[in-house]
């Protein structure tokens, strides 16, 4: 009991450090009482010759306002703009804040900007893996062609999972998302993104396949882990236990050779379908 | 990289330039172009995703205002606009656009205090007057809430509501443009929509025919997708008001519901169920389903005209609209654009309910006489003759129930035997074929859910063909 109450302090004193550290860097804007104050922030943070940790405090106090402080609504425009002023700042880190901050409120502005840089690697101010997940934001924003294109042509991993991501929410990327999957020279990652984009899709189409990738004993550990999640909470009762090779593989795995991970997760499914 | 974006910014430039001509022109034929462009189905929305649809309709707007007064029959897509837009040009666009209206009506109240309240989080710069709508380096002259404010000073004394009032209804002139009777709708290819195959949110499937027909029905489109909250959850959730209606009107098994989405690729059963569940939406009985057309979503898209454009398979940009069907499957009330009234819908249904009744009363007459006619006792050619009559007036096309299916292949069975005792009588057995191939091409279209519907007539006339021939042998032959 003593040794707990300890550690609860130690972890208390800890924190409490870090929380006096952050207060310590933290500028202080001096800015003023309500819309005053708000426009105070903005001129900070539209302002290039103030350091990047001022205008970055701006930027959260601007972001916390925009959520319900009433005044707000005097400047949300002002807010706007100056957002859209940030997409082509010096600082990246400004430029990711302000395009993912609009982004999620679909503005078609910062959406023109990362699909141009999705076309033209020259305009790109951001990432491509950044520039489409902000795209993810709004499903109508007509990047998954896009995604389709850049999936096939990136060989950048972290671009391609971000791509199959957006895959997911389209249908006329189906083939390609089964076909991925069945690609045993994909990466793991990207194999189990295909999943997920398929589980979205397709979910029985899912189903079929985790149920193949169990049988096959070539098949990489990770991917069928993966396999047995889905049969564990997305599957079809009646099929795994009407499935006879599937539940003699699950006993296999079960008692095997297989990974600790596999081995928990055949156990799960065997129990939780009592086969 | 060449993908279906680049060749739609393609398309979005030249139509900017187009219609920036088509203001530059000005005069009666530019200004019906333009009120066309506002359709959601015109080609030129076709393959352009969400955001570039929404800154040509915004331009469309726009160049409208230009060319002067705002005419009547734009109205509805200025309204519709500030009553679901959700982005700061568009609803700029419509707010500023509203002012050139002839006069400023009282009625215009409800769409702009909706405007205000959805423009709220919405506040951005815009520039009017540029396509696109943004300024150099994303800035603006206006917003729409500026707009708005000066759209509601236009409005003068008539933007104040009577206390505890609430807005005057709009003129019948220009709410008609928003509710429409069928016969002012073309007619579409019966045949074809009733083949449609439509699948429910238990994954059972049904061709249209079966589901939509014998009973008026409130059909509303929709697709789990739709982001903005003023459309399609709304459509639901008000489908599902509609219900509880019909329920307190007890016209809950005499009025279907259904809602179909324009989706039907990633609308799975499962998504529709949950996605009705969720907005109360009841799924209990036969009547009432959430639908999607796997196949031939096309053909229902002409059938009811739908205002939707799609961007690949995704929706893109749609209309609320909201359709009351007769017994036939046929449209016989539309409702368009602005949010509808559920007690105007169930009305409407209601109403032909009780029409219907009325004029159903004569067409039945001729299956019951068919079948009285069948059961007089006649010689046993007759009888055969009498149940094809069975099939000529009408009773086999309009089988639905498992009653009368089964009645049919009674009779049927019995025609058969009968036609095999003349054969046995006679000794001529092609009248008999002849007979047997009916019956089974009635049969198909028994079973069958999507036969086509032009069989049942095929087996009439082979089963009538045969009993005349029979009977004409018969008066060939001497007495014996």
């Amino acid at each position: 009991m003593k040794k707990t109450k300890t550690k609860a302090a130690a972890s208390h004193s800890r924190k409490s450090t870090k929380a006096a550290r952050a207060k310590v860097t933290l500028p202080d804007l001096k800015l003023a009482q309500g819309a005053d104050g708000l426009r105070q922030a903005i001129k900070v943070l539209r302002d290039s010759s103030e350091t990047l940790q001022r205008r970055a405090e701006a930027l959260r106090i601007l972001q916390s306002a925009s959520f319900g402080e009433e005044e707000f609504d005097d400047v949300r425009a002002d807010y706007v703009a100056a957002l859209r002023e940030l997409t082509g700042d010096k600082e990246i880190a400004l430029r990711q804040r302000a395009l993912g901050l609009l982004a999620r409120s679909r503005d078609t502005y910062a959406e023109k900007i990362l699909m141009d840089g999705l076309q033209d690697p020259d305009k790109a101010v951001v990432p491509a893996s950044d520039a489409l997940h902000y795209l993810s934001y709004n499903l109508h924003s007509g990047v998954q062609s896009l995604a389709r294109s850049i999936f096939d042509t990136s060989k950048d991993q972290a671009v391609r999972q971000q791509a199959l991501r957006l895959m997911a929410n389209d249908p006329q990327a189906l083939k390609t998302i089964q076909k991925t999957l069945a690609d045993k020279k994909e990466s793991v990652e990207v194999r189990q993104t295909s999943a997920e984009a398929l589980h979205a899709l397709d979910p029985k189409a899912l189903q079929n396949w985790a149920s193949k990738v169990v049988l096959d004993k070539s098949e990489n550990e990770e991917v069928v882990a993966t396999s047995l999640t889905a049969l564990n909470h997305f599957g079809d009762e009646k099929q795994i236990t009407g499935n006879t090779a599937l539940r003699k593989r699950l006993a296999e795995m079960s008692t095997g050779k297989s990974s600790a991970k596999v081995k928990r997760m055949a156990k799960t499914i065997s129990t939780k379908y009592s086969l | 990289m060449s993908s279906s974006i680049t060749q739609s910014e393609a398309r979005e430039a030249q139509f900017a330039a187009e219609v920036a001509e088509l203001t530059r022109t000005g005069g009666n034929d530019a200004r019906r172009a333009l009120i066309d462009l506002c359709e959601e189905r015109h080609p030129v929305y076709e393959n352009q995703p969400a955001s570039a649809v929404t800154r040509m309709r915004a331009w469309v707007l726009e160049s409208l205002c230009r060319l002067g007064p705002l005419p009547d029959e734009a109205l509805p897509f200025v309204l519709e606009e500030l009553e679901t837009a959700q982005d700061p040009f568009l609803l700029a666009a419509a707010a500023a656009c509203l002012r050139t209206y002839p006069q400023p009506l009282p009625s215009f109240c409800d769409a702009l205090s909706m405007a205000s309240r959805n423009a709220q989080g919405m506040e951005a710069p815009v520039m009017l007057g540029v396509y696109g709508g943004i300024g150099p380096a994303g800035g603006g002259d206006t917003s729409p809430m500026r707009e708005l404010a000066a759209t509601i000073e236009w409005l003068g004394p008539n933007a104040v509501l009577p206390a505890g009032g609430c807005c005057p209804e709009l003129p019948e002139s220009i709410m008609g443009l928003f509710r429409r009777k069928a016969s002012d709708r073309p007619a579409a290819s019966r045949r074809a929509v009733d083949r449609v195959a439509l699948e429910d949110h238990r994954g059972q499937i049904k061709t249209y025919r079966e589901r939509l027909c014998g009973q008026p029905s409130i059909v509303a489109f929709f697709y789990t997708r739709c982001d903005n909250p003023l459309k399609c959850t709304l459509t639901l959730s008000k489908l599902s008001r509609v219900q509880r209606i019909l329920e307190e009107r007890g016209l809950f098994d005499q009025i279907r519901t259904a809602g179909i989405t324009y989706d039907p690729a990633y609308d799975t059963p499962e998504r529709l169920l949950r996605y009705g569940r969720n907005r109360g939406f009841r799924v209990d009985t036969d009547h009432h389903a959430l639908l999607r057309a796997t196949e031939e979503f096309d053909v229902l898209r002409r059938h009811f005209e739908l205002g939707v454009s799609f961007f690949e398979s995704i929706v893109s940009r749609h209309r609320i609209e909201v359709f009351v069907l007769d017994r036939e499957g046929r449209v016989a009330f539309t409702f368009q654009r602005l949010n509808w009234s559920e007690e105007k819908v169930v009305d409407e249904a209601a109403a032909l309910l009780t029409r219907e009744q009325v004029r159903v009363i004569f067409p039945s007459v001729a299956p019951v006489a068919g079948f009285a006619a069948s059961v007089v006792p006649k010689c046993p050619i007759c009888w055969a003759t009498y149940m094809s009559f069975l099939g000529v007036t009408g009773t086999l096309p309009i089988l639905g129930p498992l009653a009368l299916k089964a009645l049919a292949a009674v009779l049927l069975t019995i025609h058969l035997i009968l036609a095999l005792w003349r054969v046995r009588a006679t000794g001529w057995r092609v009248a008999h074929t002849l007979s047997l191939v009916g019956v089974v091409v009635i049969a198909i279209n028994l079973i069958k859910t999507n036969a086509d519907p032009g069989l049942a007539p095929v087996g009439v006339a082979l089963m009538l063909i045969a009993s005349i021939l029979t009977v004409r042998r018969q008066y060939a032959r001497p007495a014996s």
